[in-house]
């Protein structure tokens, strides 16, 4: 049996700081522009083996499923 | 005790004959390996052997010789577990896992199948036997009983043969589109897909499929989820999934559209081939454990009376 997490936000990933609150349970990632947010969540979801979901308004969160 | 080789030959021939028979070699790649093949011949063998024997112990009046018969039911429902822990323990390992649901219907079939064979054997040696008290010949009588455990191994094989997702749906193409990062299926939402790049995948190497129930039963059939994973885990098991562990996004999705119960579904594959993703997603066994007849219910029954009326 493999126990992990699942369906959880791993990471918040951003170019807009009005979308993320003070005392996330998630680490947030600040990006410059929309390419390194590409790039930027592409990278952690490779390591995380997760999955990226865009919310909108510049916002990347990388789930666990 | 040479009298009774007459009886148990032909039926261990005949119920080893009919395990083996069953043991087919196809996309499932389930027992392939020569280790499977062996462990379930010689299980096959003993089945067939306790059937033979239960009827010249009948005749010798040896009726403690039936409790051998309950052992062999105990010995074949551990067959059962066997085959589930080992699909179990494999399911980590596969691309796409074949979900509980497909790994209990697996090992019924197994189970059920050395039943076979201690029927087929019980049926040759009993049919044998009443030709012999019927003074017909000897070769004519193994013939006989040989003949009707055929039969019997045909029957069964015919009743235990399930239905597949073609006999009781239509599968049809299905077009796959974004909203945005939502990726849909004819119109039905699947998934948000955050990465364009995965979008990319998606477009180019994508196929959908809708799967569209033929009725009320079928409809209840399809939503189980277990029979979903089934044909989810056919389908890039047999056509080649792009995809690796390091990109779940790009697992296969079955979803329900809740308005009318038809399935879609979209996979991305290696080389896509939607004339071939149909034909696996027809072939698709029906598991035994998500069938429902919610229309041969009392409320069922009077909502189709109540339909024929108007």
């Amino acid at each position: 049996m493999q126990i992990g997490l699942k369906d959880f936000i791993v990471a918040v990933v951003t170019t807009n700081r009005d979308m993320v609150g003070p005392g996330a349970m998630a680490p947030v990632f600040y990006a410059v522009d929309d390419e390194h947010l590409e790039r930027l969540s592409e990278g952690i979801a490779k390591i995380l083996n997760s999955v990226v979901h865009d919310v909108g308004m510049g916002t990347y969160i990388i789930v666990k499923h | 005790m040479d009298k009774y080789f007459i009886l148990i030959i032909p039926g261990l021939i005949m119920g080893t004959f009919a395990r083996v028979h069953m043991m087919k070699s196809d996309y499932r790649q389930y027992p392939t390996y020569p280790r499977g093949y062996l462990s379930h011949f010689t299980l096959g063998f003993i089945a067939a052997g306790l059937g033979a024997v239960a009827v010249p112990a009948l005749i010798e009046k040896e009726f403690s010789a039936i409790t051998f018969l309950a052992l062999a039911a105990q010995q074949f429902r551990e067959v059962r577990s066997m085959e589930r822990e080992s699909l179990d323990n494999i399911e980590i390992t596969e691309m796409v896992p074949r979900g509980t649901a497909y790994i209990e219907d697996i090992a019924k079939t197994f189970e059920a199948r050395n039943y076979m064979a201690i029927i087929v054997s019980l049926v040759t040696a009993t049919v044998i036997y009443i030709c012999i008290i019927l003074k017909i010949n000897r070769y004519m009588s193994i013939f006989l009983g040989m003949a009707l455990g055929l039969i019997t191994h045909i029957f069964i094989k015919r009743m235990i043969h399930g239905q597949e997702v073609g006999d009781i749906a239509d599968v049809k193409e299905a077009k796959i589109t974004f909203d945005g990062p939502i990726l849909k299926i004819n119109g039905v939402v699947i998934m948000n897909v955050g990465l364009q790049n995965k979008r990319d995948i998606y477009l180019s190497n994508g196929l959908a499929v809708e799967i569209i129930p033929k009725d009320e039963n079928a409809i209840v059939y399809l939503s189980n989820i277990g029979q979903r994973q089934a044909i989810q885990h056919n389908a890039a098991n047999q056509l080649g999934i792009r995809k690796d562990v390091d990109e779940p996004e790009l697992t296969p999705i079955a979803k329900r559209n809740s308005e009318n119960g038809n399935i879609v579904m979209a996979i991305t594959i290696m080389k896509p081939n939607i004339d071939a993703l149909i034909e696996v997603v027809k072939g698709t066994p029906l598991l035994e454990t998500s069938k429902r007849k919610p229309l041969d219910s009392v409320v069922g029954l009077r909502l189709m009376r109540s339909r024929k009326r108007v």
